[in-house]
């Protein structure tokens, strides 16, 4: 009989087989140093899933004991509500986390009751959010654009001292409609002031000028040590005075290029080993702050525009200050 | 000269990292199916287990939204996956080994 392997194995196959056989392992090992042994290593493991475990009559009395102890724990750890207090509404969903240096969404199940609204997390139990629906002054939903092209909704709630949170939800339609219902106001909050962490107002803190353009845009960014060139998303910011490219995975400003210094512009389709392939790219030649030749390469949707736009604001400086 | 840009590497070990939770992940989904198909959970149980998994999954896809990393996740997950499948394929045959030997030396 001849041995038949399926054309390509996964990683998630051999985990998968590796779990359901089960493995084990003798390891004996001694570490030393100038032909000394000095430590001693004497390993025996078995790895297999629990139903593997429990068919060769292993590990079946844990299994009932853990989960008989979650089944107890989860009914002590359950969301405690008021007597008169029922959930409305449940859903996925998460809350932005800011606090030093740790700054993430923190998900978990979103419970909306009569009087409260809730981001419950069952595994390590916690409350990562609540307020009750009196101190909600208003709210609005706005919408985040990310590089993989999808949009997404959020919604931003303004409490009582001067406090904006932001959430998402699976449905987040249904929750403000629900939160309405309840008497919670939208549209209340002035949109600008809103959005602590959104590029708007990251951006805004950078940019006094006037902006000309903005949009998406992936920016080559140049090699380093043992990186090579690398595509990154970010979004590009056409001002009266300058070229900015801020970095959506650093959240920083990555790029900057004072209008004066710019030499050319081309558009071109390349094809690049990298993320966006054979696509148009619109490089630009520009002097940098040692005053050598550098060159930027941009990459996204409209870069026809994008580069006609550069083209008439480099001219209209140009023939401000009499540079170029 | 040796200089890691903070960027770069903050975006591949992102990547790198999801992938390696990913994976942990999906290893634990399916034996959670193998669990529930062998029938020793309860209804509570299954149902619980099932919930968990689904929010989990949409946390993933929640970070590799925000970070823009699914694309260096998925490549990862695939280099993964080729390393297992040239490995396995050396593995089981071993005339492989000969057959690359023979290719170095003509090289050599």
């Amino acid at each position: 009989m001849e041995a038949i392997r399926a054309k390509h194995a996964t990683i998630d196959d051999l985990l998968e087989r590796i779990l359901d056989k089960g493995i084990v392992l003798n390891l004996d090992l001694v570490i030393g140093v100038a032909g000394i042994p000095l430590i001693g290593v004497n390993l025996r493991a078995a790895v297999a899933a629990v139903e593997t475990m429990i068919e060769y009559g292993f590990m079946q009395a844990w299994d009932e004991d853990l989960r008989q102890y979650a089944a107890n724990e989860l009914r002590e750890k359950k969301l405690a509500l008021g007597s008169d207090e029922t959930v409305l509404l449940e859903m996925f969903g998460s809350c932005w986390h800011s606090d030093g240096i740790y700054r993430a969404w923190r998900p978990g199940r979103l419970y909306l009751t009569g009087r409260r609204l809730i981001l419950y997390r069952q595994e390590p139990a916690e409350v990562l959010f609540q307020t009750p629906l009196a101190d909600i002054h208003g709210m609005s939903i706005d919408e985040e654009t990310y590089f993989t092209g999808t949009r997404r909704k959020m919604l931003y709630l303004s409490l009582v001292p001067d406090k904006i949170v932001s959430l998402y939800a699976e449905d987040i339609e249904a929750l403000k409609q629900a939160l309405e219902e309840r008497g919670v106001n939208s549209g209340t909050m002035p949109t600008d002031s809103l959005m602590p962490f959104s590029r708007a107002m990251r951006a805004g803190s950078i940019i006094k000028e006037r902006t000309v353009a903005d949009g998406k845009m992936w920016h080559q960014v140049p090699g380093t040590g043992i990186h090579g060139p690398t595509w990154r998303p970010g979004w590009l910011y056409l001002t009266v005075e300058r070229l900015l490219w801020w970095s959506d995975s650093d959240g920083r400003v990555g790029l900057e290029i004072p209008l004066g210094n710019i030499g050319g512009i081309h558009l071109a389709a390349r094809n690049l080993d990298d993320v966006p392939k054979n696509q148009d790219v619109l490089t630009i030649i520009y002097r940098n702050s040692h005053d050598n030749e550098g060159k930027a390469l941009f990459s996204g949707e409209m870069l026809s525009q994008w580069q006609r736009q550069i083209k008439e604001q480099v001219l209209d400086h140009g023939g401000k200050d009499s540079h170029a | 000269m040796l200089d890691i840009d903070e960027d770069s590497l903050k975006h591949g070990v992102l990547g790198l990292v999801i992938a390696l939770v990913e994976i942990i992940k999906d290893a634990l989904k399916t034996q959670a199916f193998k669990r529930m198909e062998a029938g020793s959970l309860g209804e509570e149980e299954m149902n619980r287990l099932g919930e968990a998994l689904m929010d989990l999954d949409k946390a993933f896809d929640q970070i590799k939204e925000e970070h823009g990393v699914a694309e260096t996740v998925q490549k990862v997950r695939s280099g993964l996956d080729d390393v297992v499948d040239e490995v396995l394929d050396k593995w089981i045959n071993p005339e492989r080994w000969s057959e690359e030997l023979a290719t170095k030396n003509i090289r050599d």
